[in-house]
């Protein structure tokens, strides 16, 4: 599957995080391991989605509090590793880990934008006697499904662009680093999940 | 008048068919479809509570004003709406046998309920599922992929995935499904009923095994690592830097300046 229809099926996967569901088959590593399965190295995303999930256990959505989206960050980080033409693991964790923050952005401004549908669905109410919500829901999700596709593609494509540009002129000392704090980043998460699973 | 209505005036609830129930279970389901931070689940409060209300309000001038009611802010962790959600249909029941300024009494307080309820349901929920559900379930997949590695299985990541979803929505699902009925059984008695609901002791039993399998999961990974004390040393830094409640961005944003300035003078230096 190429980039476009993986960027596809990674939006569709993000839509279970908040929107519709909540089966977790949003939760990076779910969500990892599935884009990992359909882009032909399952173990690169299984890995990619189960160190996102534990960097980002302690960010919860509470309230109004809008965490890192890890679906955008497990799925950026697989769809810039994987294939020809994949970067590095090393450098490509962080990047989708940073596109995942940079995701949490675009999240809140489509939250805010949907304030107006509280107020479009009283206007259907008082003058067409109903609040004609199907439509406006279909509309968020449509909206969410459309935002989030177009900012993986972009973003997974002009990382990978800039990555295989880049690359071949960092030095080896960069590579040894970013390699070096890949292969720590599982001893971080889990002593993340063992501090988040402490009973008192 | 709607037949539940005349059944309300008389003091009873008529109660809640399976086929209302499963309708707004599976609307339910799409609960944040509209979040906002202005009314936060209104919109999907509405779209889940709708098939039961435009059964108690036959005259369209009353269902018109129920469902702006229900267009006012509303917030809770949408495992818990459920509770929610049925004891709101339980609450409009009864307010539809009423009349006059008795109605009017009964909606402001119908509010209330429904707000509290929101608030007191996502203490109860966020506690329970983003706290302990979610640790423990991402704990149990990376113990049950040790094991399937070990056991030789031919897609262990199969069997950490298959797991993680079939206990986090198993529980999820049937709290989601209960909660609908139990809500409207207890209707605006819940929030005397709420406090006998206590989680605490399910999640900290959670909490305590997900303790051992992520330990497990470390030792195993430690276990492999060509150098062991290396990696234990490390180990024990992250756990100590998380026990002074510094965040993974923090930590994790350290640990990738740290090794490049750890290489690059190597590199310098060497």
């Amino acid at each position: 599957m190429g980039l476009p229809g993986l960027c596809l099926a990674a939006a569709a996967l993000e839509l279970d995080a908040v929107t519709l569901g909540q089966w977790m088959l949003s939760r990076p590593i779910v969500g990892g391991t599935l884009i990992g399965v359909l882009a032909g190295d399952v173990r690169l995303g299984f890995w990619m989605g189960a160190l996102i999930e534990l960097l980002i256990l302690e960010d919860l959505p509470i309230g109004g509090a809008i965490p890192i989206n890890g679906p955008v960050a497990a799925a950026s980080a697989t769809l810039i590793a994987a294939g020809p033409g994949g970067l590095a693991p090393g450098l490509a964790l962080p990047a989708g880990y940073a596109l995942g923050v940079v995701y949490r952005a675009v999240d809140i401004q489509l939250r805010t934008s949907r304030a107006a549908l509280s107020r479009e669905a009283e206007d259907n109410l008082k003058e067409r006697g109903t609040p004609r919500l199907g439509g406006l829901l279909v509309r968020a999700v449509c909206v969410q499904f459309a935002v989030t596709f177009v900012f993986l593609l972009a973003a997974t494509f002009a990382t990978r662009f800039l990555g295989n540009w880049a690359w071949p002129w960092a030095p080896e000392s960069a590579r040894a680093g970013l390699d070096a704090a890949f292969r720590l980043t599982p001893l971080l998460g889990l002593a993340s999940l063992m501090f988040a699973v402490r009973p008192y | 008048m709607s037949a539940l209505a005349t059944q309300a005036a008389a003091g009873r609830r008529t109660g809640l068919p399976g086929a209302v129930q499963l309708r707004i279970f599976l609307r339910s389901l799409g609960l944040q479809a509209g979040w906002n931070f202005e009314r936060m689940q209104n919109l999907g409060f509405l779209w889940a509570v709708s098939p039961w209300l435009e059964r108690v309000w036959t005259e369209p001038q009353e269902l018109r004003r129920a469902q702006q009611r229900h267009l006012e802010f509303f917030n809770t962790t949408p495992q818990m709406a459920g509770f929610a959600l049925g004891a709101v249909c339980a609450m409009e029941e009864d307010l539809a046998g009423l009349k006059g300024a008795e109605r009017e009494k009964a909606e402001q307080r119908l509010v209330q309920v429904k707000r509290l309820l929101g608030s007191a349901l996502a203490a109860l929920g966020d506690a329970l599922f983003w706290g302990t559900m979610r640790p423990f379930c991402a704990a149990l997949a990376l113990a049950i992929l040790v094991a399937a590695v070990e056991a030789g299985a031919r897609a262990p990541w199969a069997w950490a995935v298959g797991v993680y979803l079939a206990v986090y929505n198993g529980l999820s699902l049937w709290i989601r499904w209960k909660g609908i009925g139990l809500g409207y059984s207890w209707g605006d008695a819940f929030p005397a009923e709420l406090q006998r609901l206590a989680p605490q002791r399910l999640a900290r039993g959670l909490k305590t095994v997900g303790l051992g399998l992520a330990a497990f999961a470390a030792i195993a990974f430690l276990s492999r690592s060509s150098r062991v004390a290396l990696g234990a040393g490390f180990f024990g830094f992250f756990l100590c830097l998380k026990l002074l409640r510094l965040p993974n961005r923090t930590i994790y944003a350290g640990l990738i300046a740290g090794a490049l300035v750890w290489h690059g003078a190597r590199a310098l230096l060497g």
